[in-house]
């Protein structure tokens, strides 16, 4: 029985200070910041860790960016660098590239047409390192999404998930799926934003037979590959998928058909 | 796969056959070679181009439906048809049955009306439900195997009320076509309500211009 006068509401949940959002254009896109806390006194210092963040964000677009011809990347590119000579993420980036494209038989690369372009994975990267940077300042709850991949940790409330929902690929303001995230990653590629923008490596040709993947994982960075290299499979993706542990999937088929792997939260 | 979509309504639609003959009193005794729970007809029927290598007579088990079932049926716990025949129709094109069963069976002999029933009425029992699933059938034709099925019926008060598919074939180069499920198109107020309960969005990547007529840009100013 109840004591009386106190709620038992009052006992469930605590009550959450406002959530602090921070909204950053970076890298071509938007980056959002959802900082979750009970404590009013703890904004002062979730702030200054979106801030770091944000900076660092901003030198990752600095050296990273194809769209910069004299970012590091484009001069490394072009013959103008050698990597000892870059900054020591631009080797992590590019080790990790080789990695995933292994993983992905092939479907992830970052060269294309010889240029090269590690932007398929550099952005799940990125906002994955900047939501440990947000967990090292003491975060526990937040969620940061780069451009529509998403770094999750903890819940908008202790104990309550994180909602995403999956935007549908061909339906303007609706939605494909919802999933439910603590401390994890969701990522989607396709083609609904920037068209048939993802190349088969090995056809040369633009992989349309999907419309959009989305990947929920532990780490943001392979969820993003995995999505993008999804993509670039087309057909093949659910097979390639389904044996990629620690990852379940959802796609769309350019018919507006849905297919998923056994375990993804639907 | 049709072939695999035909047996696997087939099975459901045996299943359904099977349970609808439940309720009544008179019967001919069945084989005991066939050890299932459910009285009646024991048909198996299955797709006319399949070879069922076990009986699909169901066995009762007792398990809650499975809610992490494979997500190829276009709305959660329904039968995968996508010709839009349901159980109860499909009943009446069935006419194949296994080589294996021992029974013959003669389902118009159980159909008959039964005369009014000579017990004294029983209090009806509140809801009962219970769940049955049936043996795992390897579904193949000749030395190919599409893979495996298994039907887990949901019955209330002796209706069907949920079918899930418990197992799906592995066969990678075609499992997506076999898995395809329509998304449901939502409502607006589904949409509204769903955008009441999100909190952020997962999508393709949007270019900055973009950004500001994304729901991801109503979320973020709605927070703040």
């Amino acid at each position: 029985m109840p004591t009386p006068g106190l709620s038992t509401t009052a006992l469930a949940a605590p009550v959450m200070a406002r959530p602090l959002v921070h909204v950053e254009h970076v890298m071509g896109t938007v980056i959002s910041f959802d900082v979750r806390f009970v404590q009013e006194s703890d904004r002062t210092s979730m702030g200054a860790a979106i801030a770091d963040a944000v900076t660092w964000l901003h030198r990752v677009d600095d050296v990273f960016s194809t769209y910069r011809p004299q970012s590091q990347v484009s001069r490394l590119g072009r013959g103008e660098l050698r990597l000892a000579d870059c900054d020591g993420d631009v080797a992590e980036v590019l080790e990790l590239c080789a990695q995933v494209g292994r993983e992905s038989e092939g479907y992830f690369s970052s060269t294309y047409g010889g240029r090269l372009d590690p932007t398929g994975l550099v952005k799940g990267w990125a906002v994955q390192r900047a939501s440990e940077l947000l967990s090292a300042a003491g975060s526990a709850h937040h969620l940061v999404n780069g451009g529509g991949d998403i770094q999750a940790v903890g819940g908008s409330a202790p104990g309550v998930p994180w909602q995403v929902g999956i935007a549908h690929p061909l339906r303007r303001n609706a939605f494909a799926s919802v999933v439910q995230v603590t401390d994890g990653a969701v990522a989607t590629s396709g083609t609904a934003e920037r068209g048939a923008h993802v190349l088969d490596p090995f056809t040369g040709q633009p992989a349309v037979a999907l419309a959009s993947v989305t990947v929920v994982g532990r780490d943001l960075m392979r969820s993003d590959a995995y999505a993008t290299a999804a993509i670039a499979m087309g057909d093949r993706a659910l097979g390639w998928l389904r044996g990629c542990a620690g990852y379940e999937a959802f796609a769309v088929t350019a018919d507006g058909l849905g297919w998923c792997t056994t375990g993804y939260p639907r | 796969m049709r072939r695999f979509v035909a047996v696997f309504v087939a099975t459901v639609a045996g299943l359904v056959v099977l349970l609808s003959f439940k309720t009544t009193q008179a019967k001919a005794p069945r084989p005991a070679a066939l050890s299932s729970a459910i009285p009646g007809d024991s048909a198996a029927p299955v797709g006319s181009s399949a070879a069922v290598s076990s009986p699909a007579a169901g066995t009762a088990a007792s398990s809650a439906p499975d809610t992490s079932a494979p997500a190829s049926s276009a709305a959660p716990s329904s039968v995968v048809a996508p010709s839009g025949v349901t159980p109860s129709s499909a009943a009446a094109t069935t006419s194949t049955k296994p080589p294996s069963a021992k029974a013959s069976p003669t389902p118009t002999k159980s159909a008959k009306p039964t005369p009014k029933p000579t017990a004294k009425p029983t209090p009806k029992p509140s809801s009962t439900t219970k769940t049955v699933t049936g043996s795992a059938i390897t579904v193949g034709e000749g030395r190919r195997v599409f893979g495996v099925v298994q039907v887990r019926l949901t019955l209330t008060n002796g209706k069907i009320t949920a079918a899930t598919a418990v197992q799906f074939p592995e066969n990678e180069s075609r499992s997506a076509e076999i898995s395809q499920f329509s998304i449901p198109t939502l409502s607006q107020e589904v949409l509204s309500a769903q955008s009441a309960s999100i909190d952020a969005v997962s999508g393709a990547t949007y270019t900055s211009n973009a950004y500001a007529q994304s729901v991801q840009a109503a979320l973020d100013a709605a927070k703040a």
